[in-house]
């Protein structure tokens, strides 16, 4: 799967989580940019993505991912 | 040797003049030394179980790190020949004995802060309550910062486990990880990552005059806030909380304003002073407060309120608690029973509440700390949570503008009453204490010769007049709301100072000090006071 098809599908779970069609994600998005992106809704983010990929995140990953960026590389190594 | 003495200081200044004097690669040993003395001055038996449980820690670490060599060695050595299942069945094989190891290592460090901050309370109300003779562990001492060190030493662990981190092969650093003199009594908590790096370098860091000034000051910033501020606001919230039955409604709901000054003025006070002296050994500490007031909400407080705390929570309990697969498989049969909405909403809901027990919990033993800063929190957030869609009907029908300033204030208005009545119940001696404090607020109205003799009994002490004294706390609150609406614009006064030149330098050094000369809290008639979460 190409990075952009990755971003495709990943903002559609950020749409359906944050309760946004407007939203769009990018690389350097971070926690910040999202108003509600708070460690609430991040571990919801995180299981919806799990599911949409049919992955999981590691509990170092969890905590270490900075950005969106970082998660797509996440993602893209595990498919 | 207390934070606030001459021989804290001498001890600093010491501690730093031979840190900057030696070689790097020796530096990490003069701040254990020095920390292992600072201990000491405290407790010498404290500083066993220390060692003991930096050990523990330490080989638990070294075996888990053991297990992920002879993994990574095997996948190295098969990895062309191995098929998928070999690779997965050796990641478990590895895998389950490391989460043995950490398993261990968790519950020995739980085990020992349970026993000497929690076992002691608790054997007596079982005794009293249900009249029993169980072991009440009366010559178990509580070692100094337990509360910080046993939950760092867990997350160093955890961390290894999780592959943030390389164990440590010399356990004389994770002694000094434990007993970090800047951290061991009041945080912040550190991350081993972010704080050993700093500690252990191969070159050394350079103490430049700028950075040495910026230092200085905000240690007497932090000095001023404890000393002039928290100290002498403390004098009238003693006096208020340990005779509430003598005073009531303005004089109570003022001692509980000032409680909400002490605190915050004494906490961030030391966060300052401890920051500023990390300055002059070149070591970054995390910063445990980003002018929490401002919030607009409560679960916006708690991340500007002992960030680090709330940090470490939610990295090492919340979100392991929320991916174990009981929580995802409750998550999933709520989605598949009732609806998707709770599938998502009512496993973080149980999660939070797990969460802010542990945190009331952590502060002590005893339920005025679980309810305070644990359960009635769980409330505020949960109540925000459940009521927002209701209130955001309310306020598209009120036609408020949620950008605006006064909403804002209002919204940071409603936090920190909501905080100052959970910190009736933290400052109280018992529930029963509290509720009787705040039965009081309803009673007599807006009294004025209660609030004057609060203030001439306040100023007694502190050696001036009552009008002074009260023109003094509320000259205090305005400077901090001021101080915090400074930095909340992204502007560093000290860092300005500075870049004005000398004669900027010079006032704002010499106001800080005058200050404390004048208006802080000394002499045979005060009775230094430790930093309130000291005990904690």
């Amino acid at each position: 799967m190409s990075r952009e098809e990755i971003f495709e599908r990943l903002n559609l779970v950020f749409r359906d989580v944050f309760d946004d069609d407007s939203l769009t994600v990018g690389e350097s998005t971070t926690a910040e940019d999202i108003d509600d992106w708070d460690s609430l809704h991040h571990i919801s983010l995180l299981a919806a993505i799990e599911d949409e990929f049919d992955i999981e995140f590691s509990m170092g990953q969890t905590v270490k991912m900075k950005n969106v960026g970082e998660m797509v590389d996440y993602i893209a190594g595990e498919l | 040797m207390s934070i606030t003495s001459f021989q804290f200081i001498l001890f600093v200044i010491v501690s730093v003049t031979i840190y900057r004097i030696i070689p790097a690669k020796l530096q990490w040993v003069v701040l254990l030394i020095a920390s292992v003395i600072f201990y000491i001055s405290f407790s010498v038996v404290g500083i066993f179980v220390l060692i003991a449980t930096a050990l523990i820690t330490y080989y638990f670490a070294i075996q888990i790190q053991n297990q992920k060599d002879m993994l990574s060695s095997w996948m190295t050595a098969h990895k062309a020949l191995a098929t998928k299942e070999e690779r997965k069945e050796k990641k478990e094989y590895y895998g389950k004995k490391q989460r043995f190891y950490l398993i261990l290592a968790i519950v020995i460090n739980v085990f020992i802060l349970f026993l000497c901050k929690y076992y002691g309370k608790l054997s007596i109300n079982l005794n009293h309550t249900f009249h029993v003779n169980i072991w009440t562990a009366e010559n178990i001492i509580l070692p100094l910062g337990i509360s910080y060190y046993s939950l760092q030493l867990i997350g160093y662990i955890t961390d290894v486990q999780r592959d943030v981190i390389q164990a440590e092969r010399n356990p004389l650093k994770v002694i000094l990880y434990g007993v970090f003199f800047l951290s061991i009594m009041q945080g912040p908590f550190n991350r081993y990552e972010t704080l050993m790096p700093q500690i252990c370098r191969d070159k050394k860091s350079k103490l430049d005059f700028v950075t040495a000034k910026k230092a200085i000051l905000r240690i007497l910033w932090g000095y001023v806030k404890k000393k002039c501020i928290a100290d002498q606001v403390g004098i009238l919230v003693n006096e208020v909380f340990s005779n509430y039955r003598n005073y009531s409604g303005s004089a109570i709901i003022l001692a509980t304003f000032c409680f909400a000054i002490q605190l915050y003025a004494d906490f961030a006070g030391y966060m300052d002073i401890m920051a500023g002296i990390g300055q002059l050994f070149g070591i970054e500490i995390p910063e445990n407060f980003h002018q929490p007031f401002f919030s607009r909400k409560i679960s916006e407080f708690w991340q500007k309120w002992h960030i680090s705390l709330g940090a470490w929570l939610k990295g090492y309990v919340f979100y392991p608690v929320l991916k174990s697969h009981v929580f995802k498989d409750f998550g999933k049969w709520l989605t598949q029973t009732v609806s998707k909405e709770a599938g998502r909403n009512i496993p973080t809901y149980v999660g939070m509440l797990i969460l802010w027990t542990l945190i009331g919990t952590w502060h002590g033993a005893g339920i005025t700390y679980v309810f305070s800063v644990g359960l009635l929190q769980f409330f505020y957030i949960f109540m925000g949570k459940i009521t927002a869609p209701v209130s955001a009907k309310v306020k598209a029908a009120l036609k408020i503008n949620e950008d605006s300033l006064g909403w804002h204030v209002f919204q940071s208005c409603r936090v920190t009453v909501l905080m100052m009545f959970a910190w009736i119940f933290f400052n109280s001696p018992s529930m029963k204490d509290a509720f009787g404090f705040i039965g009081r607020i309803f009673c007599g109205g807006i009294n004025v010769s209660q609030v004057t003799q609060i203030f001439t009994e306040g100023s007694a002490l502190a050696g001036i007049s009552g009008a002074i004294f009260m023109f003094y706390i509320l000259l205090c609150a305005v400077i901090l709301v001021c101080v915090d609406l400074i930095h909340e614009k992204g502007v560093s006064i000290r860092d300005s100072a500075i870049s004005r030149g000398y004669i900027a330098e010079c006032v704002l050094f010499f106001t800080l000090i005058f200050a404390l000369i004048v208006f802080g809290a000394y002499g045979s008639q005060y009775n230094p006071s430790n930093f309130i979460y000291f005990e904690f």
